[in-house]
């Protein structure tokens, strides 16, 4: 079941709510004994005591009556309203050779069908939009089935779109999205960080929990070409000749100066950051999911 | 600061600058295309490393550009000039071309000395810093200038001394042309003209000589100028010092001559720094008169004596000039080899079984009067006969001279390159056969010579010989080439020798031991001595020193039987002569006075004689002499210099300032290839490197 993790695995699966439902089984049953698991008002389950579990879930009363520890489990609450922002921007249909041709907006649906499933899963509330430099479709978050089909559906059918333009989206979302809840934002973060920082901001100042989810592909972090080449932008046609080995240092910690600010900077916000290429594998996304999911109820 | 280049046909050299920039070029278009999300990062990184590559990329292409310009530049040899000596200190070599003044006027004596010793003097004190790797071209001044001499220092004292003035005007244009044609076609550094004459008004034409560029054209007058009124016929004819019985005693033998019509009174002075002589003598009509002194020179030293005389005619004290006795001129012998060791000098009788009837007569001399006799031409039966003299005939080609080499058929062109190509600069390209390669035959000229001969061939008298199958004759500045119908052609080329040397074929079957005696060579030495004698007949005049009128009538009534008939004549064919084409021969006489002849010819028509009348031309006979002012009209580019000028100087660089940077070039050409191959192993190194971080 884990190799279901693997995105060159996944890839060959055609509809997403299997992908969804693979990846999310998959994980929860490599949770079992884990302490994450939802945790709310309407008891589920009991399971045997691990170490590491709060004691104030301990069940005292199977304790007095077995001498066992027993934790209880319990429903999870539904009223979680999480957004999935996903970037099909034109700089998210990109594959490069390592990614067995996995683009990063196929990378970032299966993210986002995996997440829906879970949160559904977990009785939460989940919609989801898509945008390039517009929102392109809007499904505000419900917690049913229907939602979710609804939500799958939306994204099997996604294409890339026109140019980056994330800022003013979040500006609008900022201002759209009145209750509280979890934004998830998939992107390849391809505009001005300063730019992206305020919509982030704004979005935190309306007391949205955010998470951010930045998808590169390896060739982008690495810069694994040889030779000289023309690099020719996905969204604006630009060229550029270069000699590839003679910039790649340079590069490279351009990559991981942007990715340590924006880390330092929304870390400073309390928003989760994740860089991801599309060979990572989906449990770690999906754990720090659950982290940050945790966190917001304890 | 100026600059030449000695080879600009080498700067062709510089498209190859193109080939660097071809070669970034099409790497350039070695680029893989991808499409790629932003460019936001790759942008800055490019900026920051390819600044720092495309300056590595671009010194590097400008490395190689120079390369090959300084490459080039090496090759073609950079002159700058107007550089301080310290520059760059290295040997530039210098081309000079003296033009020598040997016109008739040379001869004459200027305190005491001969006005041509006088210019061998100046070229000795111009060449004394020569090294060997400069080349020295000494050019006559005859009507189409001679190269006297051409070599290097070593050997221009010896060549020098032989040089002698002839009796004819100069032509000191046509000289600095031929000077000026030499001199654009040498490859060494320093270009320079010296012209060393008495700079005679008649030795100038109005033409002015264009300005050169990269040649330096240096003169000297010999002399100041003489009046016609001094010159007299009254002179020192030599003065001899010779040891005695006592230590330090000389004695001093001066002999004066008298050459005029009248008796001459002449006060001789002596002088010395301890002693002077003075005596009045009388020295009658045509004579001579020796006069003898003991003087006091102490042992191995030098002494100057200045040995003078004053004459009533003279206007000026201590200045005398005598008149000069040149040789005898207008030789054209034709030498041919006979069966003893003796050159034969116009030995050519068609029809020995007719002796007397032939205009040839023939006498023998013997190869080391060649060089004395100033011949024009002479005829070599087979260079192979001729290896014993083979330096005489090398000096004598060497100095303009010109040569008719007979080959026989079993030459073989091995042999013949292998022993005479290093002496003569002549080698034979191609030997062919005349009936397999009729194309050689250019023109046949039915007017030539052995066509007429073969109308008398009834008379029996030309059973022997087969000229009349010489139907090619071509001519061209360095061939000749003879060609026989039945026989073999010989195309031979020299270039280098300063004379002609001329090469005739024979097949192999014809016998050569009576060649000199058969008449296959006079059709073809007629034609060129009709060839030499046009310019002549052209002409109109020509510079004959003749005291007095002459009338040489002769009967001209067939051209093998020539009676010559004149006053005061006292003919010898084989003596000096004129060779014209009916087949007359004037002999000169002995030289009375300096002076310009005018020649006419006529035929009596009644008795079929032919009269030549020469006559003197006073007014051409002045001494007449052209100032610096005009002479720089005529040539701009002149520079004036006196011993002085040019004693102290270098050869070379320090005169000209001239500097050849060719060698300067190579070292910046190998420190440049040297900084190329580091630079381009460093960014090398470079690109591993970072492909190793990878």
């Amino acid at each position: 079941m884990y190799k279901y993790f693997k995105p060159e695995v996944i890839s060959k699966i055609k509809r997403l709510e299997l992908i969804a439902k693979l990846i999310v089984e998959g994980f929860l049953t490599g949770l079992h004994k884990s302490p994450y698991y939802g945790f709310n008002v309407e008891f589920a389950e009991h399971r045997p005591y691990n170490q590491g579990d709060e004691i104030k879930y301990l069940d005292w009363k199977i304790f007095g009556k077995t001498d066992r520890f027993y934790i209880k489990q319990f429903e999870a609450e539904t009223n979680l309203k999480s957004y999935i922002l996903l970037d099909k921007s034109a700089s998210m249909n990109y594959s490069g050779k390592n990614s067995s041709n996995i683009t990063k907006l196929d990378y970032a649906s299966y993210i986002a069908s995996t997440l829906s499933y879970l949160m559904l899963k977990q009785s939460d509330s989940v919609g989801l939009v898509t945008f390039d430099n517009k929102i392109r479709d809007m499904i505000q978050p419900r917690n049913s089935i229907h939602n979710l089909q609804h939500i799958l559906h939306s994204l099997e059918k996604i294409t890339p779109g026109r140019n980056t333009d994330i800022t003013p989206i979040l500006h609008i979302l900022a201002e759209k999205l009145k209750r509280r809840g979890l934004i998830i934002l998939i992107s390849d973060l391809w505009d001005d960080p300063d730019k992206i920082m305020s919509g982030i901001k704004h979005l935190r100042h309306a007391k949205h929990e955010v998470i951010v989810f930045h998808i590169l592909d390896y060739d982008e972090i690495y810069l694994p070409f040889k030779g000289p080449m023309t690099f020719i932008d996905l969204e604006t046609g630009l060229q550029l000749k270069t000699v590839t080995e003679n910039i790649r240092e340079t590069y490279k910690k351009s990559v991981k100066d942007w990715e340590m600010r924006l880390l330092k900077e929304l870390g400073k916000n309390q928003i989760d950051y994740m860089m991801v290429d599309t060979t990572t594998s989906f449990d770690r996304v999906l754990l720090k999911y659950l982290n940050k999911r945790k966190r917001l109820y304890r | 600061m100026n600059f030449f280049f000695l080879n600009y046909t080498l700067l062709i050299g510089l498209i190859a600058t193109v080939i660097p920039i071809i070669i970034h070029l099409l790497f350039q278009k070695k680029f893989k295309t991808i499409l790629f999300p932003s460019l936001k990062f790759l942008k800055f990184s490019h900026k920051v490393q390819m600044r720092k590559l495309k300056l590595e990329q671009f010194l590097l292409l400008l490395l190689r550009i120079i390369i090959i310009i300084v490459l080039v530049i090496s090759f073609a040899g950079l002159i700058i000039y107007n550089l301080p000596a310290s520059f760059f200190k290295s040997h530039s070599q210098t081309n000079l071309v003296i033009v020598l003044d040997t016109s008739a006027s040379m001869n004459l004596n200027y305190f005491g000395k001969p006005l041509f010793s006088n210019a061998k003097e100046f070229i000795y004190d111009y060449t004394q810093n020569f090294t060997d790797k400069d080349q020295i071209i000494i050019l006559s001044t005859d009507r189409v200038p001679v190269m006297l001499y051409n070599g290097n220092i070593s050997n221009l004292r010896k060549n020098l001394d032989k040089i002698k003035p002839n009796d004819n005007r100069a032509y000191i244009n046509n000289s600095l042309d031929y000077a000026i044609k030499i001199l654009k076609n040498s490859t060494l550094t320093n270009k320079e003209i010296l012209l060393i004459s008495d700079y005679q008004k008649i030795s100038f034409t109005s033409e002015i000589i264009p300005k050169q560029d990269n040649i330096d054209i240096y003169s000297s007058k010999i002399s100041d100028e003489v009046n016609v009124s001094q010159v007299t016929n009254v002179g020192i004819e030599s003065v001899e010092l010779s040891s005695t019985q006592k230590p330090n005693q000389k004695e001093l033998k001066i002999t004066l001559v008298n050459r005029s019509k009248k008796v001459a009174t002449v006060d001789i002075k002596v002088a010395k720094p301890e002693r002077i002589i003075e005596q009045t003598v009388t020295i009658q009509s045509n004579s001579s008169e020796v006069l003898h002194f003991q003087i006091n020179i102490p042992e191995n030293t030098e002494q100057y004596l200045e040995v003078s005389i004053t004459n009533d005619d003279l206007e000026a004290d201590n200045k005398y000039f005598k008149i000069y006795k040149p040789s005898k001129q207008f030789i054209i012998p034709l030498l041919v080899r006979n069966d003893s060791d003796k050159f034969l000098k116009l030995a050519m009788d068609p029809f020995p079984e007719n002796p007397g009837k032939s205009p040839f007569g023939y006498s023998n001399i013997s190869p080391d009067e060649i060089p004395d006799l100033k011949y024009k031409f002479f005829i070599c039966l087979n260079p192979m006969d001729f290896l014993d003299s083979i330096e005489i005939l090398s000096t004598f080609i060497n100095s303009g001279g010109e040569m008719i080499c007979f080959l026989s058929g079993e030459t073989e062109k091995k042999t013949f390159n292998e022993k005479f190509s290093n002496i003569f600069n002549l080698r034979i390209e191609e030997i062919i056969n005349a009936q397999q390669k009729a194309l050689k035959i250019n023109f046949v000229d039915t007017s030539f010579p052995p066509f007429e001969f073969m109308r008398h061939k009834e008379n029996g008298s030309l059973d022997q010989v087969d000229y009349y199958q010489l139907i090619s004759f071509q001519k061209s500045d360095s061939i000749i080439s003879l060609a026989n119908a039945s026989g073999k052609i010989v195309i031979a080329t020299g270039k280098k020798a300063p004379g002609k040397i001329i090469i005739m074929g024979f097949s192999p079957d014809r016998s050569m031991s009576n060649l000199p005696l058969k008449p296959i060579f006079l059709p073809f030495i007629h034609n060129l001595l009709d060839f030499k004698t046009s310019e002549f007949k052209k002409a109109g005049r020509i510079e004959f020193n003749i005291s007095e009128d002459i009338l040489i009538k002769l009967k001209d009534t067939y051209k093998e039987n020539i009676n010559l008939i004149g006053k005061n004549l006292n003919l010898n064919l084989s003596d000096s002569v004129k060779y014209l084409k009916n087949g007359v021969f004037v002999r000169i006489p002995e030289l009375k006075s300096i002076g310009f002849y005018t020649l006419q010819y006529e035929t009596i028509n009644e008795d079929e004689r032919h009269v030549f009348t020469i006559n003197y031309d006073k007014e051409e006979s002045k001494l007449n002499y052209i100032s610096k002012q005009e002479m720089k009209k005529i040539i701009p580019q002149i520079n004036f210099i006196s011993k002085n000028d040019f004693i102290q100087r270098d050869s070379g660089s320090e005169r000209t300032g001239r500097k050849d940077l060719t060698r300067l070039f190579l070292i910046i050409l190998f420190t440049l290839l040297l900084i190329e191959l580091i630079f381009s192993n460093y960014i090398s190194k470079q690109e591993k490197l970072t492909q190793n971080k990878k």
